[in-house]
């Protein structure tokens, strides 16, 4: 499998059955290229939102600048008090997460109804 | 089997080209699916590094040498270097401290300096040497699949 070799497009929406937090679609590409790019949507609503899920479904591609940033979205809002979550994630960016050390960081989930546990108290 | 030869400027825009290339070129040798895609971001991780850490002069490039024989690759990435950078030095530093904070679970780690991390998980051999001249990476990579595409000798 290779890559289209896409851009990188973010799609954002409410949280199914809530009125806070947002769903991040992250769709194509997380490369050094596009993660300053996925940044411009990504960077306000880490600042403002107490609840994030990540829905991965539909990314391809991610490098370690493209980790990193999800590193530190997940970093930041821990400090803020607000999680952060990741679902979609297909079997070989898990690969690449879990060897790059950060699957014992980040909180990865299987589903969106797994990763909304306990979210909402 | 096969030699490629690149030699492209030391600029960002490049790379996803140039791994989208290599990646696909493997798969025509025999590599999987998955070994294509640990391929893609093997080139990834050393050309940004690369270019990260090379020469910041406008005319910089970065060259790249991926050999391809029957059960394996080798890829070979030279930039013109960064005095001011010890790539050799910098990942074993990074190394330590990724062993350290997985150990620890540190929720505020640092979150850079993953990539050639990254890199030598994926590869049968990582080999990167700084000079004053700058940074050699190379790597080989072994087949572990028989893919019916298989470009034959």
């Amino acid at each position: 499998m290779t890559t289209t070799g896409r851009t990188v497009k973010i799609s954002v929406r409410d949280i199914p059955g809530h009125d806070k937090g947002k769903v991040i679609e992250i769709d194509g590409i997380l490369d050094t290229l596009t993660s300053e790019e996925a940044d411009k949507v990504i960077g306000p609503l880490i600042e403002n939102e107490k609840v994030i899920i990540a829905d991965c479904s539909r990314l391809e591609y991610m490098n370690s600048s493209g980790l990193a940033n999800l590193m530190r979205y997940y970093i930041q809002m821990k400090r803020r008090n607000g999680e952060f979550k990741m679902v979609g994630l297909n079997k070989m960016l898990r690969e690449i997460v879990d060897i790059s050390g950060a699957m014992k960081l980040l909180e990865i989930h299987s589903s969106m109804d797994e990763a909304l546990k306990g979210v909402y108290k | 089997m096969g030699n490629i030869k690149m030699e492209i400027p030391a600029n960002f825009t490049y790379i996803p080209g140039v791994r989208t290339c290599i990646s696909r070129i493997a798969f025509n040798f025999g590599f999987d699916d998955r070994e294509s895609y640990q391929i893609e971001t093997i080139v990834d991780e050393i050309c940004n590094n690369a270019i990260e850490h090379g020469s910041k002069k406008k005319e910089a490039k970065i060259r790249l040498e991926c050999k391809f024989e029957k059960e394996q690759m080798e890829l070979t990435v030279a930039d013109t270097g960064n005095r001011k950078f010890n790539v050799e030095q910098v990942f074993m530093h990074n190394i330590k401290r990724l062993q350290e904070e997985i150990s620890k679970g540190l929720a505020d780690s640092p979150h850079r300096g993953r990539g050639l991390i990254i890199v030598q998980k994926l590869v049968d051999k990582l080999d990167i040497k700084t000079t004053r001249n700058g940074t050699i990476v190379k790597i080989l990579k072994r087949k572990h699949s028989d893919s019916p595409l298989a470009i034959s000798s």
